[in-house]
């Protein structure tokens, strides 16, 4: 078990006072709080912090861990052991925060912070309490997220062990995604939050869906974009190309007298069958031209008198 | 190191899913019961209009009813209350800008999206 080093977590001396210790707190739950947070691993270092906060801003179990911490009980590999004889409390004590701790927290103040019972004997007919709501994302590939299908989900749920003591425990679940979610979209399954207590509702389970970025397709909720390169010679005669789609390849007719920036819009060939498919035309040119095509191309402009630039009359 | 499941449970077959639609709706009451935060912070969070009835009731504020949203607002709303000890003002003005924040960065990525097939960055 590794050894936590709690001033160091947060980042106060060993003799910092209570003040010290809640300022460098709100700080850091500023910094990692993962629903304000940019950083990366953010909800690992907000659950660090949080269990930091939770011993040393309590003056017994500062005490306590400082004891633990000056008898340096490591072994050689650097690994923390507890002390021979060294208890782990369990029970009556108040844990403020709904946490989720790490082994060596369990190891010195009990498991779940030691906090409640699920069932106190003299509780245990009427103790009743619903199971908590658990709210999840699952993000997806634009493929699955058209295609739907089977996606396992692995997410934390508070219950009970078998001497009433709550508990974390990770829940797996296979979720059957039904085809043409869009970002945002919610899910619930029923009854697969917590447990309920004392023959109270389950909790439910809810997954936002979120969607991952694809190189060629822009997501616009149900509807899809894409940009399409044409030479000007398919923009200026009209062409039949071959473009991606989530389905797969579609045929489209790029109409003749086209112009870049044009959109086409294929009905229901969006994200879902309610959602259409926007082509957004871009003209490509070639890097090099042939000495023929360059010919070419001067018939063409003697033969041509279009201003691109008219809108800007007398600007330019 | 994170902590290790105390017990896995085996992957089950698919379990129904219901996608959430306006259909579903929430009490305050069963907002509170399931958020886990009081019935008059609810209440100042209305006033603050971060989370809106979906229809006023003609008899009392007991008959108000949110949309499945909100209830995904209120899980974020109560632990943000909690790491950082905020009033409903303070809860209500993080909430309303960390939404705007959301969803101007998505937006930004949509245009960076679109405008890199257009335009070399």
């Amino acid at each position: 078990m590794e050894f936590k080093d709690y001033y160091k977590i947060m980042g106060v001396a060993e003799n910092a006072d209570t003040d010290a210790i809640r300022k460098a707190y709100r700080k850091l739950a500023r910094k990692y709080h993962p629903d304000v947070s940019k950083e990366a691993d953010a909800e690992q270092h907000f659950k660090e912090v949080g269990e930091a906060y939770e011993v040393l801003k309590d003056k017994d179990k500062r005490t306590e861990y400082d004891q633990l911490r000056k008898l340096g009980a490591r072994g050689h590999d650097g690994n923390f052991r507890p002390p021979p004889g060294w208890q782990a409390r369990n029970g009556g004590q108040q844990t403020s925060a709904d946490g989720d701790f790490s082994d060596f927290f369990s190891s010195i103040f009990g498991g779940f912070g030691g906090a409640q019972q699920a069932g106190h004997r003299t509780a245990r007919q009427t103790f009743r309490r619903r199971g908590e709501d658990v709210h999840s994302t699952l993000a997806l590939l634009l493929d699955e997220a058209h295609q739907g299908g089977d996606k396992q989900i692995s997410f934390q749920i508070q219950d009970s062990d078998e001497h009433g003591h709550l508990r974390r425990r990770r829940k797996t679940l296979k979720v059957k995604i039904p085809a043409g979610v869009t970002r945002g979209q919610q899910i619930r399954l029923k009854g697969q939050g917590g447990p309920g207590m004392g023959g109270a509702e389950n909790g439910d389970l809810f997954i936002e869906i979120d969607l991952a970025p694809h190189p060629l397709f822009v997501v616009d909720g149900k509807h899809l974009q894409l940009t399409v390169p044409i030479t000007p010679t398919e923009a200026a005669l009209g062409a039949s190309i071959k473009i991606p789609s989530l389905g797969g390849p579609l045929n489209i007719k790029i109409p003749a007298d086209s112009s870049g920036g044009q959109k086409l819009r294929l009905v229901g060939k969006g994200l879902s069958k309610a959602g259409d498919l926007i082509v957004i035309l871009r003209i490509s040119m070639p890097k090099q031209h042939s000495d023929q095509a360059r010919e070419l191309y001067r018939q063409l402009a003697a033969e041509t008198q279009y201003d691109p630039r008219a809108d800007w009359g007398n600007l330019a | 190191m994170s902590k290790k499941p105390t017990g896995t449970s085996p992957v089950s077959p698919s379990v129904p899913v219901e996608l959430v639609n306006e259909s579903l709706t929430f009490t305050l009451q069963e907002l509170c019961l399931r958020c886990g935060m009081e019935h008059q912070q609810l209440q100042q969070l209305v006033e603050f209009g971060t989370i809106t009835p979906l229809a006023r009731p003609r008899s009392g504020n007991k008959d108000w009813h949110f949309s499945a949203d909100t209830l995904q607002l209120l899980a974020k709303a109560a632990r943000m209350q909690q790491a950082f000890e905020l009033d409903a003002a303070g809860l209500a003005i993080s909430l309303e800008l960390l939404d705007e924040l959301q969803r101007t960065r998505r937006q930004v990525q949509k245009l960076r999206q679109l405008l890199a097939q257009h335009v070399p960055l």
